[in-house]
């Protein structure tokens, strides 16, 4: 924690700070040093829960095949059995690989947005940034993503939080999308801009569209899609310390909308 | 055969149960989630549910207390799974048995075993 409270008043800079009093300061410091260190906590669970279901099949997986050949030791077992018995495992291990890559992503920028790095980004240029990262991925979906953003935004914005917030949420468009165009639109209004994703895909009921952007929901999932049920929360977290909110609008069968509203300067 | 209702809405865990389960001669009926657990319970007559906790549409939990309401279904004992400490308390609940991910064959045999009054899998 020691390490974080110097790290705070590093990134803060000294003038900001020189104008406080040293209790405001550190009081600040400290409640700061402890969100940095619950929001770790909660991504050690999220890691720790997500992980051991994988866990779990593998380990039963493997003690069956053991306990098949310790039954049968001189069993010669043929290339297509063995290929049938690791397959599951393999496929497994994949899983948790992609898995830890996505949570030391999120371990990142989470801990990276409980001290934000607020600095002018020319939001145009971080949607094209975002959009043009799944170019490839909606080809191979069959969408197409049209971008519409003038050029000129500037916004206070955590850059590398902000393209990960837009990426999960164009990726998010492309998995459902079912490969009809992809609208990305960027708007101002009064101290505000707006993000919206608009696809056409699969849609979600009404009575999803609260728990869509809880930590491990999956009622928004395809069957053949695997999801971990983390890129909406994370978006909306990333959102959300940027004083930031995400809506949805939605209808199933019809398509989805994700509207995000940011202030346009400001200062944490 | 001995019928064990399974529910997870993990696809790779009902897999791998259902043939270990079936390699040691049980009946194995899965699903995805609570609600669905609750349909099956209503056409089949399970010897034990082993079931896991956090499911979308209708969790563990939410099941688990509908099954031990249910004059009917109360006296099938139930197993819980899960990734979390077993912090559930087996006072409110009524669990038989709980399992915490990861778990080994022989802590799932074992506590099979030991809800349903230490029969073996042929026995009837």
């Amino acid at each position: 924690m020691r390490n974080n409270l110097i790290k705070i008043v590093k990134d803060e800079g000294a003038d900001s700070y020189a104008r406080k009093l040293p209790e405001q300061v550190l009081s600040e410091a400290i409640a700061r040093a402890n969100e940095a260190e619950r929001t770790r906590d909660e991504l050690l669970a999220i890691a720790g829960h997500e992980m051991r279901t994988p866990l779990t099949a593998m380990m039963l997986h493997l003690q069956a095949l053991e306990s098949l050949a310790s039954a049968n030791p001189d069993r010669v077992f043929t290339s297509s059995e063995i290929v049938a018995r690791v397959q599951m495992p393999i496929t497994l291990l994949r899983r948790l690989s992609t898995m830890l890559d996505r949570l030391l992503d999120t371990s990142r920028i989470r801990t990276a947005s409980a001290v934000l790095h607020l600095e002018p980004a020319d939001i145009a240029l971080l949607l094209k940034n975002a959009v043009t990262r799944f170019e490839g991925a909606a080809k191979v979906a069959g969408s197409k993503i049209e971008l519409h953003a003038p050029e000129g935004v500037i916004a206070f914005v955590d850059s590398l939080g902000m393209e990960k917030a837009l990426s999960n949420i164009v990726s998010n468009a492309i998995k459902f999308g079912r490969g009809a165009p992809i609208s990305v639109e960027l708007h101002t209004a009064g101290e505000y801009f707006y993000i919206s994703v608009q696809d056409h895909g699969v849609g979600i009921a009404e009575a999803n569209h609260l728990g869509i952007f809880k930590r491990y929901d999956r009622s928004h999932t395809l069957d053949d899609e695997k999801s971990h049920g983390l890129g909406l929360y994370i978006a909306q977290e990333i959102v959300k310390s940027h004083d930031g909110t995400i809506s949805l609008e939605s209808k199933l069968g019809v398509g989805s909308i994700f509207t995000l509203k940011l202030p346009l300067r400001k200062l944490r | 055969m001995r019928t064990i209702l399974v529910v997870d809405d993990e696809h790779d865990i009902l897999l791998v149960v259902d043939l270990l389960l079936s390699e040691a001669n049980f009946n194995v009926v899965k699903a995805s989630n609570g609600k669905e657990a609750l349909a099956r319970l209503a056409e089949i007559r399970p010897e034990l549910v082993l079931m896991d906790v956090m499911m979308p549409v209708m969790g563990g939990l939410d099941t688990l207390k509908v099954i031990k309401a249910d004059p009917e279904y109360k006296t099938i004992p139930v197993i819980l799974m899960s990734a979390l400490p077993p912090r559930i308390s087996q006072q409110e609940y009524k669990w038989d048995g709980f399992l915490q991910k990861p778990f080994e064959i022989h802590e799932l045999m074992s506590t099979i075993e030991r809800v349903t009054g230490g029969k073996k899998s042929d026995e009837k």
